[in-house]
This record gives C-alpha cells, sequence and structure tokens, in this order.
C-alpha cells in the first residue's frame, strides 16, 4: 500500500519538476515547487511507514522540511517577487517547448544514470533514484536557462529538492542533528538570496540577473 | 580548550550584535583574534584534543588548517582598524556579526570528522561571507555577491551529494549500515566502486567550485575584485583552504579504498587546467585584486596537482597552503592601502608606489617576488616540492605544462607588478605617512613567508608529514 503512495509522491515530484519547466509565470512556478516540497517531504515518511515503525526524529523532520520548504521558502520568493513588482514572467532563454524537451531528454538520462549505479542494498522504491537525480539535472536546467534572479533560485530549490531524495538513501548515516543543520542551512541560502534580490531590484530596478554582468576581464 | 576555542567567536558574534557602538565591534574582533591564536598555539603543545566524542577531533590536518587561518585571521583583525578608518563609513554591527560567525564556521568545519557536520559548517561559512563581500554595497559589489552565492550554493549543493554517495558507497550490503565518519571511512572497509568514483567526482567539483578550480572559478575574479580587500585575504587564504580540506579528507579515503590512481587523474586534470586558466588570464590583467583571484586559482591547481602525486606531492601541497595563506595575506592587504592611497587597483593607475608609500611599496615588492615562485620565500619551497613530486611520478608532461604555465604566470606577474611598486611616480609626490596597523600585518605575514622559505618548523613539518602518509599506497 505505502509503497503505491510512495512512488506516487515521487512521480508528483517528478511531474511538477517539469511543470515548472513548462510555466511561464513565476507565481506558478513558486505554486509547483511549494508542492512539490510538499510531495518530497512526504517521502521519508513513506519509505519509514512500509519498513520499520516511524520515530519521533522523522516527525520533527517532517514538520522541519514542511515549516521550511513548503511554508518559509515560497512565502520568502513570493514576497521578494511582489516587493520588487517585477513583471511576472519568467523569461527563459529557451524557449519553453524546448526546455520541456530537454526536460524530457534529461529525465531519460536520468534513469540510464540510475541503472549504471546499481545500489549496495534494494532502494525502498525503483524510482527513487531516477526521480533524485531527474531533479537535479532540471534545477540545474532551471538555473541556467532562466534570467530572472528568483528562477533561478528556484532552479537551485530544485537541485536540492534532488539531493534530499538522495539523502534518504541513507537515513541512518546522517544523525538527524546534521540533518536539520542541512535544513538549517538551505534556509539562510533562501533568506540571503531573498535579500539580494531585494538590493538587486533597488540597484537595477529589476531582478534580472542578465543586467549583472559589468564585471568582466 | 576545543570548547573555547569552537564557541568564544560564536558567543562574541552574539555579543558584537548587542555592543552599545561601533567602537566596541573591532576590539571584540581583535580580542578573540589573540585569544584564538593562543588556544591554537597550546593545541600544538598539548597534542589531540576532541569534543562532543568523535564528533570534533583536532587531527594533524585539522591543526594544519586551524593555525593558518586563526594567524591569517589575527592579522586581518588588526588590519581592519586602519582599513576601516580609512574606508567609507558603514555600519558594522551585521559586517562584525558575519566575520566572526565566517570564521568559528571555517573551525568547524576544520575539525569535523563526520562529512555531513563539514558540509554544514563550510556551506555556514560560505552563506556567512557573503554579507561580507557586499560589505561596500556597490552595484558591482552586489553583481559579485550575486554571482558567488549562486555558483557558491551550486558547488556545495554538489559537495552534499558527493557526501551522500559516499555513504551509499560504504554501506555494507549484509547489514545495510553505513557512515560518514571519517575514522571509519579510513578503517579500510570495503567500498561499492562506482559510487565511490561519482562520489568523488561530486566532491572534488562541489568543494573545488569553492576553492574555486577552473573551471568552476567563475565567481573568484568577481567577488575577489569587489570584497574589501581583507575579506578577500580571509576567503583566500581560509575558505578556499577548509574547501581544499574537504578534498584532501576525501583523496585520503579513495587512496585507502585503493582508488589513488583514480582520484589522482582526476587532481591532476583539475590542477592543470586551472593553472592554464591563471596562465591565460594574468597576461595583461588590468586590475591588481582580480590579478591576485588568478594567481589563487593558479596556487589552487597547485594544491590539487600536488594532492595528485601521492605522500611527496601531498606534503608539498600541504607546505603550499600555509604559504598561500601568507603570500594572499601580505598581497590583499597591500591592495587595500594601495586601494586607499589611490582609490583604485586598476594597474595601470597606480605608478610608484615605492615612493608614495614606501612601506607599502616594499611589501608589494615582496609580496610580488613571493607570490612568482621565487626563492627564498615559501611558495618557491612549496612549488619545487610539487614539481619534484610530478617528476618522481614519470609525469613528464605534465610537469613540462606545469613549468610552462608557471613560467608564464610569472611574466605576467612581473609585468604588472613591478611598475606599480617601481614606475615614475607623478612629480612633486609626497610619501605618506601609513598607520602601523595598515603595514604592520602584511609586514609579518611577508617574514612568515619568508621564514617558511628557509626552514620549516619542526611541529608544522610533523603535522605535514603525518597529513600527506594518508596519502599514501596502501
Amino acid at each position: 500500500m505505502s509503497s503505491v503512495s510512495l512512488d506516487l509522491a515521487l512521480v508528483l515530484a517528478l511531474v511538477l519538476a517539469l511543470a515548472m519547466l513548462g510555466t511561464s509565470r513565476i507565481g506558478t512556478a513558486i505554486r509547483y515547487f511549494s508542492l512539490q516540497s510538499a510531495a518530497v517531504s512526504l517521502v521519508p515518511l513513506l519509505v519509514q511507514m512500509s519498513g520499520r515503525e516511524v520515530g519521533l526524529d522523522a516527525f520533527v523532520l517532517f514538520a522541519a522540511t514542511i515549516g521550511l520548504k513548503v511554508i518559509g521558502v515560497p512565502v520568502l520568493l513570493n514576497r521578494s517577487v511582489r516587493e520588487a513588482a517585477v513583471l511576472t514572467e519568467v523569461e527563459p532563454l529557451v524557449g519553453y517547448g524546448v526546455s520541456l524537451g530537454l526536460g524530457g531528454a534529461l529525465v531519460g538520462l536520468s534513469f540510464g544514470l540510475a541503472r549504471g549505479l546499481p545500489l549496495p542494498q534494494r532502494p525502498p522504491s525503483d524510482l527513487l533514484l531516477p526521480v533524485a537525480f531527474s531533479l537535479l539535472l532540471i534545477g540545474l536546467l532551471l538555473l541556467v536557462s532562466r534570467t530572472k534572479a528568483v528562477t533561478q533560485v528556484l532552479g537551485y530549490l530544485v537541485l536540492e529538492n534532488g539531493i534530499f531524495l538522495f539523502g534518504l538513501l541513507l537515513l541512518d548515516a546522517m544523525p538527524s542533528l546534521v540533518e536539520v543543520g542541512i535544513l538549517l542551512d538551505l534556509f539562510v541560502a533562501v533568506f540571503v538570496m531573498g535579500i539580494l534580490i531585494f538590493h538587486i531590484n533597488r540597484e537595477f530596478d529589476h531582478i534580472d540577473s542578465h543586467q549583472l554582468d559589468r564585471l568582466k576581464d | 580548550m576545543l570548547a573555547i576555542l569552537l564557541f568564544l567567536p560564536m558567543v562574541a558574534a552574539l555579543a558584537s550584535l548587542r555592543a552599545p557602538s561601533d567602537a566596541w565591534r573591532l576590539p571584540i574582533v581583535q580580542g578573540v583574534a589573540v585569544v584564538e591564536v593562543v588556544l591554537v598555539a597550546l593545541l600544538f603543545v598539548q597534542g589531540p584534543a576532541t569534543l562532543f566524542g568523535r564528533y570534533l577531533v583536532v587531527d594533524a590536518a585539522a591543526l594544519l588548517v586551524l593555525a593558518t587561518i586563526w594567524v591569517l585571521f589575527l592579522g586581518i583583525a588588526f588590519y581592519l582598524r586602519a582599513y576601516l578608518a580609512r574606508a567609507e563609513k558603514r555600519p558594522l554591527q551585521a559586517f562584525v556579526f558575519a566575520l566572526l560567525i565566517f570564521i568559528d564556521a571555517l573551525s568547524w568545519a576544520t575539525v569535523s570528522q563526520h562529512l555531513g557536520v563539514f558540509w554544514v559548517a563550510l556551506e555556514a561559512a560560505t552563506l556567512a561571507s557573503a554579507p561580507l563581500i557586499y560589505f561596500h554595497q556597490s552595484a558591482k559589489a552586489l553583481e559579485a555577491t550575486w554571482k558567488y552565492i549562486i555558483v557558491g550554493s551550486v558547488g556545495i549543493a554538489l559537495a552534499l551529494l558527493g557526501t551522500i554517495f559516499l555513504a551509499v558507497a560504504a554501506t555494507d550490503p549484509a547489514t545495510g549500515e553505513t557512515t560518514l565518519w571519517l575514522p571509519d571511512l579510513l578503517s579500510g572497509r570495503a567500498f561499492s566502486k562506482p559510487w565511490l568514483h561519482a562520489s568523488f567526482v561530486f566532491l572534488l567539483v562541489g568543494y573545488g567550485t569553492k576553492m574555486g578550480l577552473a573551471p568552476m572559478h567563475a565567481w573568484k575574479p568577481d567577488a575577489y575584485g569587489e570584497a574589501p580587500p581583507p575579506v578577500a585575504a580571509l576567503m583566500a587564504g581560509g575558505l578556499t583552504t577548509c574547501a581544499f580540506l574537504g578534498i584532501v579528507r576525501a583523496t585520503a579515503v579513495l587512496a585507502r579504498a585503493g582508488e589513488a590512481a583514480f582520484a589522482s587523474s582526476l587532481l591532476v586534470l583539475l590542477g592543470l587546467v586551472s593553472l592554464g586558466v591563471a596562465a591565460a588570464f594574468v597576461v595583461g590583467q588590468s586590475d591588481l585584486r582580480r590579478l591576485l583571484a588568478y594567481s589563487s586559482i593558479e596556487n589552487m591547481g597547485v594544491l590539487v596537482l600536488g594532492l595528485g602525486f601521492g605522500t611527496l606531492g601531498a606534503e608539498g601541497a600541504m607546505l603550499q597552503v600555509v604559504n598561500n595563506a601568507m603570500n594572499k595575506g601580505i598581497m590583499f592587504l597591500v591592495a587595500g592601502n594601495l586601494l586607499q592611497t589611490y582609490g583604485t587597483t586598476a594597474i595601470g593607475s597606480v605608478r610608484g608606489a615605492l615612493t608614495r608609500t614606501p612601506l607599502t611599496g616594499v611589501l608589494l615588492m615582496a609580496g610580488a617576488f613571493a607570490a612568482m615562485g621565487l626563492p627564498p620565500f615559501g611558495l618557491f619551497v612549496s612549488e619545487v616540492t610539487v614539481l619534484r613530486a610530478v617528476l618522481a611520478g614519470g609525469a613528464v608532461w605534465t610537469a613540462s605544462l606545469y613549468l610552462g604555465f608557471l613560467s608564464i604566470i610569472f611574466l605576467g606577474m612581473a609585468a604588472a607588478f613591478l611598475p606599480m611598486a617601481q614606475g615614475e611616480a607623478p612629480a612633486g609626490t609626497v610619501a605618506i605617512r601609513e598607520p602601523w596597523s595598515a603595514t604592520l600585518p602584511s609586514a609579518c605575514f611577508a617574514v612568515g613567508a619568508l621564514v617558511l622559505g628557509v626552514y620549516v618548523p619542526k611541529p608544522l613539518l610533523s603535522l605535514i608529514h603525518a597529513v600527506a602518509q594518508q596519502m599514501g599506497a596502501h
């Protein structure tokens, strides 16, 4: 039962990543990210439910992830979009169709990569590894193919969600304290980026990072 | 004692937030720096220290890096007095807080024996350095900070992935238990080879981004060019060193697992690419601080190249770590003085520093000779050690590329530095008296660089040997 819901959550995360590639509105992209984070943060709970009993720290971690990634970060990003009063277009460097095509290719590549790296132990779901690789690569694609500072941050966050899924391969090796540390770092990172976006807007009257090209050799 | 070393800067950072005025904040930083250097010196005498069970241990590599970053920080803490007095006035609250958190996070990273903790600490240091770079709040500084934080965040995210992969590689197929403890990883356990290889690639790219190895160096010239020079010195000598420590640890794990050849091929490749990029951009560079950034990329290249050549190469690399910190200490603080005297660090606009600011001019010459790798300065010794290791490894092509790139960099630096120091100063130039805190710190670094070129003290040498032993064949 729970392995079906586990697969569902993973597929949902993947579909939302692709949807982020296809959407033209920043607000929509942020909402997709928030939903994706919800799906991703459910995964460790579902993994634990299928096996042993669920410890308290799993719930604490779940609550922390929801609080930070599903609520905190999207609120922060929405605020910086609103206060920066930017145009709400995503402004990709490549068209949405091409983005989606590339995204599809990356998903294919991810399944190939996952086949090439056999796990020492059977993972909780066969989809875990390919989806994690896909989020990683789609995050990188978002990061390099979008010009707005906010969408670059979103790309980084999708990449981070992919890494979060990889982290589930080793529920034992990372003490909860370290995981909380990782989450905290992520939040501060987004906070710092939010502040920078605000300053970029004040300085340049928009948050198009392509204006940031005065420094060169 | 380790507890004081690790928590004092944190407490001081919080205290500095509550300090009644900016006049209190700099003395706090200086006080912390003095106490910490004394503590590090005590660690040398006392030997290994631990805290929180196995989590935080001062091993040889940690002590070497701790000593390097805190000595550098001590000089910079006193230099800040002169720098801030002459710089445009800015509120110091956030700056001093971020500065202390930055150096504290670096210290935590060095003593972490759990690779997850190491990652968290290094990421914290990265984030704390963003407000430092943006201190002057100019449009260019903003651009530099944005690039730094985005490139750096992606890099460090990939390092996290590498860390996770390492734990997967270390999974025991029978029991499913795994580990990220360094002592366990170095105890000769069995690894899954494909995951170990993937892990090393990601760790090298991730921490390599943080070090500023080419081709992941895009943020470096911008950040070093726009950050306040003392901050740039701290990043070039401190942050990069700690990131390199991550790569040293990963390489030790691979060497223990019998995969030294795989690690070394990647290290040598990245090292040569970095040296090549540095050579290409040092020549004809128009700004002193950007030039120093490329010089830093060069030094990082030498570090990983050395690490790729067994015990002797690792010895050269660890010695290079200390020499690099000293040299960047001299050069960036000199760049700070020139910036404040001439109003720019554009190489074409700074002329006759020996006439206009005699002490800074002399230090510029000393630092330039050291950076160019001339004897009797320390960088000469470590770069030659790395060369010996490359030749001993029979890699003739690598050796000739290494020498070729170093020669180009030598010429590029000579063409840039010498006119700055010796060139004709405009007629009627009067020598400026600089405050002691503007010149004494870099003078001390210069003496350090000189001493290390003539004689490496025994305690330091034994640390270097201990680290290098881990890279040997098993």
